[in-house]
């Protein structure tokens, strides 16, 4: 009963409607995902060179830089490929959305210290400087880690299909 | 609520990804140290001068190792030379003459004490993490600088580039011949005792 007022609740908004449809759902968290493995594919393949992207940014002490790359590096990668298998999505775009508030925070600094560096997006080099597209490219990131936390139902997704098969049994 | 709990739970993904990353950096064979590395160069040579405070000025303090005017003559290379990224050897005897250029020496510092290009400044590929204060403080984004190493078969000069590229350094380009071909040439040349060291 509650599960079907919720339902009216959110058909009765076309743009609600849209946005927990769950095939829409589905297609952002794989999209979200896929964005997020290519990321932090090359990051993983050579940390070296993301923590000297890391440094260029100034914000934390050259001691730590390297284990910040490593650690961010596979938090993207982790984050990524729990979304495209649907595993514990919730949490991982959770995740994702931390992440984006802390690139979009390290962006932002940049800009109000006047520095034009590498942002380190997408790869180690040849990315995009940091500027106010980028932060503008974040929060729609965000936003769509938000639509994925708020309506993800685990449609084709391997936590719901693993318990579904771990009822049956 | 729920909002609250998925974030705790983000935390706790971002935090398997660290125990991820550090048993991954542990057992691959070109691991990163856990603490970037600070070369003996730098111990033994600190950079001793007070800092600039403003990275934009274009003439450093004496004794900062980079030639003065440097970055106030962004036409000196034309852009066929950016977009090649390339100076050939008497292009690059013509601007070091010239002057208002930063060229750098991107090998280690037991070459470049040994002989340099007169008036290059040494930062090691191999320690360029240390010497990023250095660099911002010394040489402003807008400095056109020339990197080289050995010879054409070394590539740290390469590096250098790229990574200064993604510090922001807009006009940053190569000497592919090195230290090789400017000493054969017979063209300027400084030892340890006159040349200065970066960081």
């Amino acid at each position: 009963m509650g599960t079907n007022s919720t339902t009216t609740l959110q058909s009765s908004n076309p743009l609600t409607a849209i946005l927990s449809h769950r095939v829409f759902v589905l297609v952002l968290r794989v999209l979200l995902g896929a964005l997020f493995v290519y990321s932090a594919a090359e990051k993983v393949l050579e940390p070296e060179k993301f923590a000297i992207a890391t440094r260029a940014y100034g914000l934390l002490p050259v001691s730590l830089t390297n284990l910040f790359a490593l650690v961010l590096s596979w938090s993207e990668m982790l984050a990524g490929i729990m979304l495209i298998f649907g595993v514990q999505t919730r949490k991982a775009a959770a995740a994702v959305f931390l992440l984006l508030v802390m690139f979009t925070f390290a962006i932002a600094t940049t800009i109000i210290r006047g520095l034009a560096i590498d942002c380190g997006c997408f790869s180690n080099e040849g990315g995009a400087q940091t500027g106010y597209l980028l932060i503008l490219r974040n929060l729609f990131l965000m936003a769509a880690a938000l639509i994925v936390m708020r309506f993800e139902t685990g449609f084709l997704g391997l936590s719901r299909i693993v318990s579904r098969r771990a009822e049956s049994s | 609520m729920k909002f609250v709990q998925d974030l705790m739970g983000g935390i706790l993904v971002i935090f398997a990804a660290g125990v991820i990353a550090i048993a991954q950096n542990a057992v691959r064979d070109d691991k990163i140290p856990w603490i970037p590395k600070n070369p003996a160069s730098v111990s033994e040579k600190p950079y001793t001068s007070p800092p600039t405070s403003d990275s934009s000025t274009p003439a450093p303090p004496a004794g900062a190792g980079v030639p003065a005017g440097t970055g106030s003559s962004p036409a000196l290379l034309s852009d066929g030379e950016l977009a090649s990224g390339q100076v050939p050897l008497e292009r690059m005897r013509e601007l070091v003459e010239a002057g208002g250029i930063v060229v750098i020496d991107a090998r280690a510092a037991g070459e470049y004490e040994t002989g340099h290009i007169a008036g290059a400044i040494n930062v090691p590929y191999e320690g360029l993490a240390e010497r990023y204060d250095w660099l911002s403080q010394k040489i402003p984004l807008d400095a056109i600088v020339v990197c080289y190493c050995q010879g054409v078969t070394c590539d740290d000069s390469e590096k250098l580039a790229q990574e200064l590229k993604f510090m922001g350094y807009k006009s940053v380009v190569l000497y592919k011949g090195g230290w090789d071909e400017w000493s054969q040439a017979g063209y300027p040349v400084e030892s340890s005792n006159s040349g200065k060291q970066g960081g």
